[in-house]
């Protein structure tokens, strides 16, 4: 028990068990066109140990098994969403898409219909591939970010972009950005914003979280967004302005 | 699945309504629908209804099986969703609606750890029981998820199984049957229920129906159980936060409405169905004599065989069993 | 499998710089190209390498559990394998459809390693009959520029040779059955043996010639393809055929010398890569003072 008196102790003075305060990130790495040249965008976002990679194809024609069903005025949004088998502790044994995965694609299409400004290029298909490396905490909202810089470096105009990160509140204080091991003693709500408008797109709840508290795990959930936001943008900044400065 | 056709003046219809404050069906934007809820003869068997039409029945039944590797000391629970064709007019058996909902209840009864599971563990490692829930879509009007987690609740709060233990001798499964012993129900933690709302515009639309659904470009669903804890939270629009909270304000106080009128429905069910002591069989318990299951299907077994062997054991009682049983030793 | 689709007189063009020698890129028939490969991309895993060369990308890791050995071979380990083709590498990979070329690539590789000769198996069994381990090796490809097969042999054996496997101290008898102690430092592990782990070295031939490490271009010029297995002393450990090809013997007879000659070096250099990857997980991995992990560091 002497190990959770240690925890104990250092949440009294407000540090939570892997060293950070209640309102800081974990280390985020991001990097874009890391699949270059083979698909149209593509990026990483790893943050702590969570390690998510997308990749983006398209616009291209689009493929004849959905041919029957599309209207040739509006364009096919397709999200897949697949976690490596050997993405959390416990091995996964089949490569198979689960339920679980499937409610995550489904959900992140419907974000990234919301941001890809719609029908600008009727009659095609866009893909969006995201792919669960290591599961630490926090993998939904690791790959929206993933998705979100992938479509930028693909190039496909989109309105603002969607970022996310989870929230919570324990011991009535609020923490950002939940690591697994943090996971299972409380809540953990994702919160996903349009960057520029604040408006909230995503929310996931696992456990179960006091309504009361709501409003402001939603304030530091939109918080933490806008750090994020600022991370994402400095990574499509240099990497444009690389890419500027290689053209001159 | 092919989406389905509306009518432009339909579409123009519900959205400029919604604007005004005005639906179909004549109730107020932040007005929810009645629900109606009745149980079955046999346990765990419930059908709710969200007025007008959307009409969803549940029924929860249990086995005696093995618990799963990862975690020995509890039961499974499982959930499957059914739509039948009647209810939508064409085959939706592999779209993503029943799955949709499925993973709404999973998440809001599973998750979430709404049902105690580590008191359906028999034997720590090889028996436990295996409660599932069978949820069928009977009339689709909106509002699915709605209606299906209030199904599901009724279902699971009026189960009952027989006991079921170890013989410390023998070492043998006995199960008794429900004539001799008290039924067991199941323990719930906490009871979930989710609203519905449909996004147009800054206006919050309260468990729409179907057409408003197909409509309005946004749905929220908010799932909140008796003690005011948010336990499923779902978006497929953008939202100010505002109208979040708003939307969690009135889903929570609806919600423990519907709690109330259905635990009173159960309290009800319950005690309709107590039987009076003197309605039951004569003469001693024969503990020697109990109705051990594995011995009902296979009188040859090897007695001194230790493990319970599932094998003779495995689809021991379903709620039809159970409701047999009772019939038959009861009445 | 990702295809790409070229023109008759790109192949042409392709096919008659085979024949000269100098492929489009600039290689001669039998130069690979530059790849790249680095440990604990999962810190999950117990071992695991992302391996590059070229544009494929592939990532491998093993998960070590303990188990029952099989009945036939009661005194040896267990290896499985997983191929998972990731859409990202290829809209084609969507759904289900990455996994006919998984089970190919599974079936090679198991065949492969069943054989005693390529990696010990017995180092893995701890208590014959009772406990061995179980080394789960999962395979996701990312991207996939030709040479797929190749890069995931590649991978595979870096991942073995640099997998901690931890070290049974000792046995300790409960209720009469051995049961396997293991240390509680965690520091503590074996690496098992691959210095005789075959490579597999695929020869797709184009025009009338073979090419080792083709691009997806080459390959799509092929008809169809030798996967030759070459163990470090080059010997031939096995030969697969996939594809739609067929070939004279004296063809198989040249691309199997060729594959001896080349699969040596591609072992040698792998071998030097997998001891200077151990040398340097050694250092970083020094039980005291801990090293932050990434979580850890300060936004």
């Amino acid at each position: 028990m002497a190990y959770r008196t240690h925890l104990d102790d250092l949440w009294e003075q407000q540090i939570r068990p892997d060293g950070r305060t209640p309102h800081e990130l974990r280390n985020i790495t991001c990097q874009m066109g890391i699949f270059h040249p083979q698909a149209s965008g593509s990026a990483s976002f790893n943050i702590g140990n969570t390690k998510v990679m997308a990749a983006v194809y398209g616009p291209h024609e689009v493929r004849s098994s959905q041919k029957k069903h599309h209207n040739p005025d509006k364009m096919i949004i397709n999200c897949e969403y697949s976690s490596a088998t050997f993405s959390s502790n416990e091995r996964k044994s089949s490569t198979k898409a689960d339920r679980k995965s499937m409610e995550i694609s489904s959900n992140l299409r419907s974000v990234m219909e919301h941001i890809i400004i719609p029908d600008i290029f009727p009659g095609s298909q866009i893909d969006v591939y995201v792919e669960l490396l290591q599961d630490d905490g926090g993998s939904y909202s690791a790959c929206i970010n993933a998705a979100t810089l992938a479509l930028v470096d693909a190039g496909i105009p989109i309105r603002d972009y969607a970022v996310a990160i989870t929230a919570t509140m324990s011991h009535s204080v609020c923490m950002v950005d939940i690591n697994a091991q943090e996971r299972g003693q409380c809540a953990e709500l994702t919160i996903g914003v349009l960057a520029q408008s604040n408006e909230i797109i995503v929310l996931e709840l696992a456990n179960l979280l006091q309504n009361f508290y709501l409003k402001d795990v939603l304030d530091e959930g939109i918080k933490g967004c806008a750090a994020i936001y600022k991370i994402l943008e400095e990574a499509v900044r240099q990497k444009f302005n690389k890419m500027e400065q290689s053209l001159v | 699945m092919k989406p389905k056709t509306i009518a432009n003046c339909t579409r123009s219809l519900v959205k400029g309504g919604a604007k005004n404050g005005i639906r179909l069906g004549a109730r107020g934007i932040h007005e929810f629908r009645t629900a109606k809820i009745s149980f079955g003869n046999s346990v765990g068997s419930c059908e709710a209804v969200l007025l007008p039409g959307t009409r969803v029945f549940a029924q929860a039944s249990a086995a005696i099986g093995e618990p799963s590797d990862s975690r020995p000391g509890e039961g499974a629970f499982t959930i499957s969703v059914w739509v039948s064709p009647a209810a939508t007019g064409e085959m939706v058996g592999s779209s993503e609606k029943p799955s949709a909902i499925a993973r709404t209840l999973e998440r809001m009864f599973k998750e979430n750890r709404a049902v105690d599971l580590e008191s359906l563990c028999i034997k720590f490692g090889e028996l436990a029981w295996i409660l599932r829930v069978d949820v069928h879509v009977i009339e689709m009007n909106g509002c699915l998820q709605d209606t299906a987690a209030l199904a599901v609740l009724g279902a699971l709060l009026t189960f009952q199984r027989p006991q079921a233990e170890i013989d410390v001798n023998t070492d043998e499964l006995v199960v008794l049957p429900l004539a001799e012993c008290t039924p067991v129900e199941l323990h719930l933690f906490h009871l979930p229920a989710v609203m519905s709302f449909a996004l147009c515009d800054e206006i919050l639309l309260a468990e729409p129906c179907q057409e408003e659904e197909d409509i309005l470009p946004g749905k929220l669903l908010v799932g909140i159980n008796d003690s005011k804890e948010l336990c499923h939270l779902h978006l497929t629009h953008p939202i100010e936060q505002e109208l979040l909270l708003e939307a969690t304000k009135l889903a929570q106080a609806q919600c423990l409405d519907r709690l109330n009128m259905l635990k009173g429905l159960v309290e009800e069910v319950k005690t309709q169905r107590e039987v009076p002591i003197y309605k039951r069989p004569q003469g001693p318990r024969a503990t020697g004599t109990v109705l051990s299951l594995s011995a009902l299907e296979t009188s040859s077994r090897n007695r001194s065989e230790k493990k319970p062997s599932i094998k003779y054991l495995s689809p021991l009682i379903t709620a039809s069993d159970i409701n047999m049983l009772e019939e038959l030793c009861i009445l | 499998m990702a295809e790409v689709l070229l023109s008759e007189e790109e192949k042409y063009y392709l096919v008659l710089g085979v024949a000269q020698d100098i492929r489009v890129d600039g290689r001669s028939r039998l130069d690979y190209r530059s790849g790249d490969v680095e440990v604990n991309t999962v810190t999950n895993s117990h071992g695991s390498v992302r391996i590059r060369l070229a544009e494929t990308d592939v990532i491998v890791a093993a998960k070590v559990d303990l188990g029952v050995p099989k009945t036939e071979t009661p005194n040896q380990g267990i290896i499985k394998f997983l191929v998972d083709c990731s859409p990202t590498a290829s809209p084609d990979f969507e759904g289900r459809g990455g996994d006919q070329l998984a089970e190919t690539i599974c079936r090679i590789l198991s065949s492969t390693y069943a054989k005693s000769s390529s990696i010990n198996l017995k180092s893995l069994c701890i208590v014959p009959k009772e406990f061995c381990y179980i080394v789960d090796v999962d395979i996701l490809v990312l991207q996939c520029g030709g040479n797929l097969l190749d890069v995931i042999a590649m991978g595979v054996k870096a991942c073995l040779g640099t997998c901690e496997i931890p070290r049974a101290s000792g046995t300790r008898y409960d209720l009469g059955k051995p049961v396997p102690v293991f240390s509680k430092d965690e520091f503590q592990f074996d690496y098992l043996d691959v210095s005789k782990a075959p490579v597999i070295v695929t020869l797709p031939r184009v025009g009338r010639y073979f090419v080792v490490d083709a691009t997806l271009e080459e390959e799509s010029c092929s008809k169809g393809k030798l996967a030759i297995g070459v163990a470090p002393d080059g010997s031939i450990t096995s030969v697969d055929k996939l594809g739609k090809a067929c070939y004279q013997v004296r063809s198989i007879a040249a691309s199997v010398q060729m594959a001896a000659k080349v699969g040596v070096d591609v072992n040698k250099v792998l071998s030097d890569r997998i001891n200077k990857l151990k040398l340097s997980k050694l250092h970083s991995a020094k039980p005291w003072p801990p090293k932050p992990e990434e979580g850890m560091d300060v936004e």
